[in-house]
């Protein structure tokens, strides 16, 4: 069972995604801003994490940093944001994240397929 | 917040102030003007001397001329008027000589010589006279006679010298008169050159810093109007009063580098304000329908499909409007890498596949072979092209053909989007590419629209130094062609 730490400070949102992912078999964890996302990044492995970026206590980016400094950091992070800016994508991806996506583009089923694409892409890994 | 390429600035370095130049410089002249007078003065005073001087010598010298003429007179006539007269000029020139304002000692031994033949002419002319009285005997006829000549020849010898002397001194003086004011002259030309030149250097010394500090002021506001807030002018701290203006206009800069600052802060935390509910609401429609969607009647799917439709609607009207407040906030850095323009369209295409199957519309593409690649921010012409393709889908009538045509020459690449539909009047064309401009027509007020898709495209393509254009034939096609720098 992949195991996924969703991070995102709007709880309709988080629900949504929490909904999504648990009915597709995830073993899903939330947290509520980047200070609880840390706490429980820290404690276990994950496979995904999806990450939003303007949060209250610790943004997304104060968690990038923390998150690949420490030792648990294998996750594959997916930024989940509603800023779309060429600063944040490249100030993101260079903190290590794999992804960024605008989430008012996408739908819940979308993301998750994107998901299921990166963790199959990762079981298979091209030559 | 993109960083900006930080342009030279320019030194503005004055260690004296306009005020204290200015100053210098009338100071200057002043002292100029000053010396100038006190030269004047004592010219004219020493020139009055002078000529009072050479007019003393030159009345002697009509003293004694008008002497010797008495002088012959008398020799002639032997009579009392002209002695009575030559009393009265010798006497005169007694005085002319002892009144004389001897300056140097070259004029007192001609005054010298003068007053000697005068004091000698004296007693012989006395003698002369005497002697007309004598009446001679026949035995000293000859030798009276020979002592009246004697007399008479010391008289004219002595007053020769004595004129010839007096006509020396007089030359002396004219001369040295002369050279006075030769001198007078020609210093005043030195002072009034040294004002000219001194008047020159000033212009030219302020002027040349005034110049330079105004070069570097405006050169800073040509780059803030550019949107280079970063730049700053530099200046001396002890400067001109340049220097407090360059002070003055840094901190404008960097007032308005906090302002551009919040204002696209604040843009970003609206847009993700405004999108965060939008997308929630996008979610919860998703999971409805891939949940519950089998289960629902006709009707409720209907429903749902368009709140869904209105929640996409919702969301690109946010990003629009998002779009134009950074590009108003001038907030947009071009991220450009070549780009396969044919490629991005076919794209966009194919996302509004749906949008355009709705009208059973079809796209069609041309475009030459080994189209080159383009040196674009792909995003942003990616919000162009879709703008266009959905204008023209929106108004093309259901079943045409919208084009989309792709051409190139040496310095522009130019996409053409063609529909078929009813047109624009003239009247709209003009106002097409303003903020919150919308069609008159019938059909414009059938669609739905926020009149910033064409305001934004035409901002987007300017950033890339390109133009957008449009032609059209009412009742029959529309054509947007937007043209790139190659």
């Amino acid at each position: 069972m992949p195991k996924i730490l969703i991070i995102e400070d709007y709880q309709s949102l988080l629900k949504i995604y929490h909904d999504e992912f648990e009915r597709h078999k995830f073993d899903v964890k939330l947290a509520m801003n980047g200070e609880e996302g840390i706490r429980l990044a820290q404690a276990e492995d994950f496979d995904v994490i999806l990450l939003d970026l303007l949060m209250p206590q610790a943004d997304g980016f104060d968690f990038l940093q923390t998150y690949t400094a420490g030792k648990h950091n294998q996750a594959k992070v997916i930024i989940l944001s509603n800023v779309y800016s060429p600063d944040y994508v490249n100030r993101a991806l260079s903190l290590g994240a794999s992804q960024y996506l605008l989430k008012a583009d996408i739908t819940p089923q979308h993301i998750r397929e994107i998901v299921e694409q990166s963790l199959e892409a990762d079981k298979n890994p091209k030559v | 917040m993109p960083s900006r390429k930080f342009v030279k600035k320019v030194r503005i370095a004055n260690p004296l102030t306009i005020k204290g130049k200015l100053l210098l410089s009338a100071l200057s002249e002043l002292l100029l003007i000053i010396i100038f007078t006190l030269f004047l003065i004592g010219s004219t005073r020493q020139t009055s001397t002078v000529t009072s001087a050479e007019s003393k010598a030159t009345d002697i010298v009509k003293t004694v001329t008008e002497i010797r003429f008495v002088t012959f007179e008398n020799l002639l006539h032997h009579d009392s008027r002209s002695y009575s007269q030559w009393q009265t000029g010798h006497n005169e020139l007694a005085n002319q000589l002892s009144s004389f304002p001897v300056t140097n000692g070259s004029e007192e031994r001609l005054i010298a010589n003068i007053r000697a033949q005068h004091e000698v002419i004296g007693p012989i002319f006395s003698k002369l006279v005497a002697s007309y009285g004598d009446v001679p005997t026949s035995q000293n006829l000859v030798a009276h006679n020979q002592y009246q000549e004697r007399l008479a020849s010391q008289l004219v010898s002595k007053q020769q010298v004595e004129i010839s002397t007096a006509f020396k001194l007089a030359d002396l003086k004219r001369d040295e008169a002369l050279k006075i004011r030769q001198q007078t002259s020609s210093f005043a030309v030195i002072v009034i050159l040294l004002m000219f030149v001194i008047t020159g250097s000033n212009f030219v010394f302020v002027y040349a810093a005034i110049s330079r500090a105004l070069t570097a002021l405006q050169q800073g506001a040509r780059q803030i109007a550019k949107g280079a807030l970063d730049y700053r002018i530099r200046y001396k701290r002890k400067g001109d009063e340049f220097s407090l203006l360059a002070a003055t206009f840094n901190d404008m800069a960097t007032s308005l580098e906090q302002v551009d600052r919040v204002k696209s802060e604040f843009v970003l935390l609206v847009s993700h304000q405004l999108r965060t509910p939008a997308t929630a609401v996008k979610g919860f429609l998703a999971q409805l329908t891939a949940i519950y969607g089998k289960d629902m009647p006709a009707e409720q799917q209907e429903m749902v499909v368009s709140a869904y439709e209105e929640n996409e609607r919702q969301i690109r009207l946010i990003n629009r409007i998002l779009a134009v407040a950074q590009v108003e906030a001038g907030e947009v850095a071009l991220y450009k890498q070549p780009t396969d323009l044919v490629d991005l369209a076919k794209n966009v295409a194919v996302l509004l596949r749906l949008f355009l199957d709705d009208k059973q519309q079809k796209v069609t593409f041309d475009y030459p072979k080994n189209f080159p690649l383009v040196n674009i921010d792909a995003d942003r012409i990616r919000i162009v092209l879709e703008n266009l393709l959905r204008n023209a889908g929106k108004f093309a009538p259901p079943g045409s053909v919208i084009e989309v045509i792709l051409r190139q020459n040496k310095k522009h690449i130019e996409i053409t989007i063609k529909d078929y539909g009813p047109g624009i009047s003239d009247e709209d064309r003009h106002r097409l590419f303003k903020k919150f401009s919308r069609g008159s027509s019938e059909a414009t007020a059938k669609t739905e629209g926020s009149g910033l898709g064409l305001y934004l495209a035409k901002r987007i393509v300017e950033l890339h130094q390109g133009t957008i254009s449009v032609h059209s034939v009412v009742g029959k096609s529309t054509s947007f062609t937007v043209q790139l720098p190659k």
